[in-house]
């Protein structure tokens, strides 16, 4: 890869004939570059400058320096001040690759060379720290996860488009089995689904998708187009059928009681109960951004202003009374956090400081009566992060 | 000209005169007035353009100080980087009713500009290069006039400098207001005035940097003038109707450099119409005045001249012979006594010539009388001798009483022939027939008579002497009646010169007729001889019946000729006849 | 505890807001543009309306005001959360942010003096620069050296300075920075000495303006030019002009298709397709070197969100509208 500033049709030709391939890392790069500053320098010293224009990692960038004059001393030539031979390099990137472009000038020569190579994935998952609420990541994928369910040794991890058998083996989750889900609509914008374990057998509720399945002996799935309502349960105590309203995101309100009363309330993305002074609270995360606290028989009582749409409820193991986890607040491309409250009839008061979490909760679902699964989309990787949250007692 | 036509004039003179002299006189005063009128409205107009571009400088100097003294402008002047501030100046200046605004930097660069806001950067040196200018000093300093380049050419603008400060930063601000269309619309102009401003911003006089007026051209002499002269002037402008008095108002700049005229224009229509309106209201005036004066004086002098016309009438029927004319008496004025004064004079002349009529009538009888007795006592007393000869005769002497009644009886007839022919001249006289007209050559009668007395001229040793004319036209006149009337004078002329002399006839054309003169070289006539001289029976001479001239008179007077005689005495009398 | 309790309502209450993390389906997004768009159809191509044909209806079109897309329940990748788009167009940019401020509206367009004034705070979106600002001489324009002069003497670095507030990039070159990785190659600083030497003599020139927004800095390169000696008159676009200040998208986030795009568009020659960087380098050098074209600026495209629309960014790096993820807050209740 050769390019020089005058003779530009000649260039072009050359360029054409010549292999346009980039370079497999920036080590690569860094060598052709330095054989052509070498060839241009004729053995003489070259005067090299840096800059960075690119977000190469900082790391990488440290090392261009050391790798481009140890490259140069390879070729036959070496790096001094003041040399008549001047380079400057400049790390760039395009959408796809990094760049380091060369303006070489030797006298009254200038040359232009670029290298290139093609930008890998990169970057480590921030991990979210939790003071008073533990957040435990348990898995991570690029593609959506909608929601993970444990039982004995293996792990469910329901996707938009399949459902994934995992095994540990040597502490570390192994693909064991995978189920396609399908379905005959396309799926919503911001997708739930949930999945209900009980053993070995489980539940998927997608919208418009109901699914039976088991593990055991291997997995097996049978879906079948359904409106059923959701069982949405919440630690111990409560338990609410409640219809996904079709194509959207939350549920529209009509749900049915422990007791078999059914009811319609405000349309609501989650709903948890929770113990208060004797009483069984429901707490539901409407649309509007409000948490309505009803009764048991889903009475009105209170509202909590400002909540998250994402709410389950845990029976903690400390203090003795139930809480809710709440995400809290904000754009859906924010980073999120998950906070723990008890809740009275009319308020709710925070028992825990925020557990922040690297991008917004794309899923929160009760995980067992002491725990709730979240999954936050990561905005710096880009993957979706499962998290187990539970309650850590002080004591 | 008649009294009346004469009348008439004068009075149509004197009005038109007096209309005339009212209307310079109107005239005048009004052109004085208007002069004095438009004067004070041009000055009144240059001073209301100085109170307003007084007040705009009071306003502009005060909006700029208040922007400079804004927290905005404050702000700005205490910040490194201006860049963020580049369209600030836009909305202050809107905010503030300002034209133009420019926030430029303590080292002169335009932070922003409202009127250009692509020109931050470059520098306003001007506000800078005056070393002896502080910036403080600019607040004293108020506002001015500036020549103000703008994207799409030069403007002219009143503006002022105000100065914002931040601890030891500081940025200026310059703001001001056109001096434009909009600026001169601002004005309270009366009708018939207009107020123009020449911007003085190109090296040479564009007619385009005129506002408020497409006559550049007729203005340019009266603008360069004031640019030369740096002074106030003005001019008058045009002609007729649209002529304008123009006053120019020097505006000088900051360095008392020229930058505008303004230009007050008064129209001069007014008073030209006022005038034409006084003209043709002085027309109508005196040509109301002229027919009134007409009818008045023409009612005036028919009532003056009434009298006089039947005065002069009556007069005329006096002198054609109505002497009984007269003249009624309708006022008691002069013209009154005037008529009354006539009437008693035609009354007494009637009474006169009833007298004179009379008397003449008691002399012709008179004169018949005598003459009558002349001529017939002449025939009679030889009758009464030859009567008393032959009674004589008889009684003494018988014998001879045959002899003498022979001679007696032939004496009687003779003598009683005599009577009867003088009785006959008598009788002709009184029976002068009508003339009977047939084409007359006058020459022919002329010569005919002097051939007929040739004999009797020469006995009397008379040289007759004819100059007849030969372009004598033919007139129509009775023949034997105009030969008689030759006859006669010849005769006439004849019995004048007993010694002899000359006779000479002449003819010779006259005006549309002929003229007949007979002359003699006789003793003459006196006067009195010639006005009598026509009179019937009237004669000179011992013999004759005095009815020859009287005859020809007649005759004369029968065909609308006219006779005259002129005549001195001892030079011989000439008689004139005019026929046509 | 209901101290406690008391406190954490007053102070989430005086935050005033009700928000849901998890999106919300319904609502109306109100967007405001500048551009009129008097067709009688909604654009068929382009960047912003065209792209809410995935996930949208179009419900109402008025040229020159407004339109309504509504969401299509079977759009691929789901319904959108929107019920509706909203779109009110030939909105000057200065009325966009007042209706912001005051709740009328909850996507404006963000002009360079709208950043400036914007409130500190404010939410916005903001693509990559894509939007390419350049000078484009007429084919009839055959003064090399005068092309070169108005090249050397715009003062680019200003311009950005100050009327665009450091929005975007400085360059000389066809490809973005982002795009192609070597735009810093192409030089843009001004050299006025230079310029005046290269244009003594040259003939007046006019320089038409299509974009009003474009005005400013029209009237800037008209100063530069007086400064190094050319006579430019600013004239509007329509009239015949010897130079033309455009703007131009990047179409692609493909360096190669973009640099063929942007040179059809500016009239130059097909370059040569490649994938090296370096080709096409030397490709776009090419079709800069006769100085026909004279890039400026590249600017992105900006927007300003409203505090309720939530799911954003709702625009791709290249300023397409990704407004199916986007959804609003409930209103107030």
């Amino acid at each position: 890869m050769l390019g020089g500033v005058t003779e530009w049709r000649a260039l072009l030709l050359l360029l054409s004939l010549s292999s346009l391939q980039a370079a497999d890392d920036i080590n690569a790069a860094v060598l052709s570059l330095a054989k052509k500053t070498a060839a241009l320098a004729h053995g003489e010293a070259v005067s090299a400058s840096y800059r960075n224009l690119s977000s190469l990692p900082p790391a990488d960038w440290g090392g261009l320096r050391g790798a481009f004059e140890s490259a140069l001393r390879d070729a036959g030539s070496r790096v001094a001040d003041n040399s008549p031979v001047e380079a400057r390099l400049t790390v760039s990137q395009t959408p796809a690759q990094y760049l380091i472009v060369e303006e070489a000038r030797h006298g009254d020569d200038r040359q232009v060379w670029i290298a290139s190579w093609n930008r890998a994935t990169t970057g480590a998952p921030t991990k979210p720290a939790g003071i008073s609420l533990q957040v435990t990541e348990i898995w991570r994928q690029p593609e959506q996860i909608l929601d993970v369910a444990f039982f004995n040794q293996g792990m469910l991890v329901l996707t938009p488009a399949k459902l994934t058998l995992y095994t540990k083996a040597n502490d570390a989750w192994i693909v064991r089995d995978s189920a396609a889900i399908s379905s005959s609509k396309p799926w919503p914008r911001d997708l739930r689904g949930h999945l209900r374990t009980t053993g070995s057998t489980f539940q998927i509720y997608l919208p418009g998708l109901a699914c039976n399945g088991n593990t055991a002996p291997s997995l097996s799935l049978d879906c079948r187009a359904s409106e059923a309502p959701w069982v949405l349960e919440s630690g111990n105590r409560g338990i609410l059928l409640a219809t996904l309203a079709a194509s959207r995101n939350y549920f529209d309100g009509r749900v049915v009681t422990q007791t078999g009363a059914r009811k319609t309330v405000a349309p609501f993305y989650s709903a948890a109960s929770v113990e208060s002074q004797g009483r069984t609270l429901w707490v539901m995360a409407q649309t509007d951004g409000r948490a309505q606290i009803a009764d048991g028989a889903l009475e009105p009582l209170g509202a909590i202003p400002q909540w998250g749409s994402d709410i389950a409820g845990i029976d903690a193991h400390c203090g003795g009374a139930s809480q809710v986890l709440a995400t809290r607040p904000g754009d859906y491309t924010e980073p999120d956090a998950l906070q723990s409250f008890t809740v009275s009839e009319h308020a709710a008061t925070p028992v825990t400081a925020p557990a922040l979490l690297p991008g917004p909760v794309t899923a929160f679902w009760p995980s067992g009566p002491a725990a709730a699964l979240a999954v936050a989309h990561d905005n710096v990787s880009g993957d979706f992060i499962a998290y187990l949250a539970t309650v850590a007692c002080a004591n | 000209m008649t009294f009346r036509t004469r009348l008439l004039l004068i009075v149509t003179v004197a009005v038109v005169t007096s209309v005339c002299l009212v209307e310079w006189l109107v005239s005048a005063t009004t052109r004085e007035r208007f002069e004095r009128l438009e004067t004070q409205r041009v000055d009144a107009l240059v001073a209301q353009f100085r109170s307003e571009y007084e007040r705009r400088r009071l306003e502009i100097a005060r909006a700029v100080n208040g922007i400079a003294a804004s927290d905005t402008a404050v702000n700005i002047a205490a910040k490194t980087d201006y860049s963020t501030f580049y369209a600030d100046a836009a909305s202050l200046a809107a905010a503030h009713g300002l034209d133009l605004l420019e926030l430029v930097a303590a080292d002169g660069s335009i932070i922003s500009s409202a009127e250009w806001p692509a020109r931050f950067g470059y520098k306003e040196d001007w506000l800078t290069s005056r070393s002896n200018v502080s910036p403080l000093d600019w607040l004293a300093r108020g506002a001015f006039l500036r020549r103000e380049e703008l994207p799409d050419g030069v403007t002219l603008a009143i503006e002022a400098v105000g100065v914002a400060t931040a601890g030891d930063r500081l940025i200026y601000v310059v703001g001001g207001q056109r001096l434009d269309r909009a600026f001169l619309s601002t004005l309270a102009l009366p009708a018939g005035m207009r107020a123009l401003l020449y911007r003085n911003l190109q090296p040479q006089f564009t007619p385009s940097e005129l506002i408020g007026g497409d006559d550049a051209a007729d203005l340019r002499p009266l603008i360069e003038r004031v640019e030369r002269d740096k002074r106030e002037a003005g001019a008058l402008i045009g002609a007729g109707a649209s002529a304008e008095t123009v006053h120019a108002l020097p505006l000088a700049g900051l360095d008392d450099n020229l930058l505008g005229v303004l230009l007050v224009a008064s129209a001069r229509r007014e008073l030209v119409e006022m005038e034409a309106f006084l003209l043709k209201l002085g027309i109508a005036f005196a040509s109301f005045g002229i027919v009134l004066g007409l009818a008045l004086s023409g009612w005036a002098t028919a009532r003056i001249t009434r009298p006089v016309k039947r005065l002069a009438e009556s007069a005329r029927k006096v002198a054609a012979g109505n002497w009984g004319a007269t003249v009624e008496v309708v006022t008691a004025d002069e013209i009154g006594q005037l008529a009354q004064a006539f009437n008693r004079m035609t009354h007494e002349l009637v009474e006169q010539r009833e007298r004179l009529v009379q008397s003449e009538r008691v002399a012709a009888w008179r004169e018949l009388a005598r003459r009558l007795a002349h001529e017939l006592k002449n025939p009679l007393f030889p009758l009464q001798i030859t009567v008393e000869n032959m009674r004589r005769a008889r009684e003494q002497y018988p014998d001879q009483f045959d002899e003498v009644f022979r001679e007696g009886s032939s004496t009687l007839l003779a003598e009683l022939a005599n009577l009867r022919q003088i009785v006959s001249r008598f009788s002709d006289f009184a029976k002068m027939p009508a003339p009977a007209m047939h084409p007359v050559q006058l020459n022919d009668i002329a010569a005919e008579t002097v051939k007929l007395f040739a004999p009797q001229l020469e006995q009397a040793h008379i040289t007759a002497r004819t100059e007849l004319s030969p372009n004598l036209r033919t007139i129509m006149a009775d023949p034997e009646q105009l030969s008689r009337v030759m006859r006669n004078l010849t005769l006439n002329a004849i019995d004048a010169m007993p010694k002899g002399g000359t006779l000479t006839i002449r003819t010779m054309p006259h005006e549309e007729g002929v003229r007949l003169e007979v002359a003699d070289t006789g003793q003459g006539l006196t006067p009195e001889e010639c006005e009598r001289l026509f009179t019937p029976y009237y004669t000179t001479k011992t013999h004759g019946t005095g009815l020859g001239l009287a005859i020809v008179q007649s005759v004369v007077s029968d065909h609308r000729g006219r006779i005259s005689v002129a005549s001195e005495p001892g030079r011989g009398a000439s008689f004139r006849i005019d026929l046509s | 505890m209901r101290i406690s309790a008391f406190i954490l309502t007053a102070c989430l209450l005086s935050a005033g807001a009700y928000a849901a993390t998890r999106p919300r389906y319904g609502g109306i997004l109100r967007v405001e543009l500048r551009a009129p768009f008097e067709t009688s159809d909604p654009p068929q191509s382009g960047f912003g309306i065209v792209d809410l044909s995935h996930g949208f209806q179009i419900n109402l079109w008025e040229g020159g005001r407004r339109a309504i897309f509504n969401a299509d329940d079977n759009a691929p990748g789901g319904r959108p959360f929107l019920d509706s788009v909203e779109i009110q167009l030939s909105r000057p940019l200065r009325e966009q942010s007042l209706d912001l401020e005051t709740g009328k509206a909850d996507l404006i367009e963000l002009g360079p003096n709208e950043i400036r004034r914007a409130p500190a705070g404010r939410k916005t979106w903001s693509s990559q620069p894509v939007r390419i600002i350049a000078l484009a001489f007429n084919p009839r324009a055959d003064d090399a050296r005068v092309r070169e002069a108005l090249a050397l003497a715009v003062d680019r670095a200003t311009i950005w300075t100050v009327i665009l507030q450091r929005q975007g990039e400085v360059s000389a070159a066809l490809l973005p920075q982002w795009l192609s990785g070597y735009a810093f190659l192409f030089p843009t600083a001004a050299d006025l000495p230079r310029a005046r030497s290269l244009a003594a003599g040259a003939k007046p020139l006019t320089l038409a303006v299509g974009d009003p927004m474009l005005r400013t800095i029209a009237d800037r390169i008209q100063l530069n030019a007086r400064d190094a000696g050319i006579t430019l008159t600013v004239a509007p676009s329509g009239s015949p002009a010897d130079i033309r200040l455009l703007e131009v998208r990047v179409p692609s986030t493909d360096p190669a298709r973009s640099l063929a795009a942007l040179a059809s568009a500016f009239g130059l020659p097909e370059p040569p397709h490649t994938d090296s960087p370096e080709a096409l380098y030397a490709a776009e050098r090419a079709l800069l070197e006769e100085r026909r074209v004279i890039p400026l600026f590249h600017l992105p495209d900006v927007y300003a969100v409203s505090p309720r629309v939530k799911g954003g960014p709702g625009i791709s790096p290249l300023g397409e509208w990704k407004f199916g993820d986007l959804w609003v807050e409930a209103p107030r209740p």
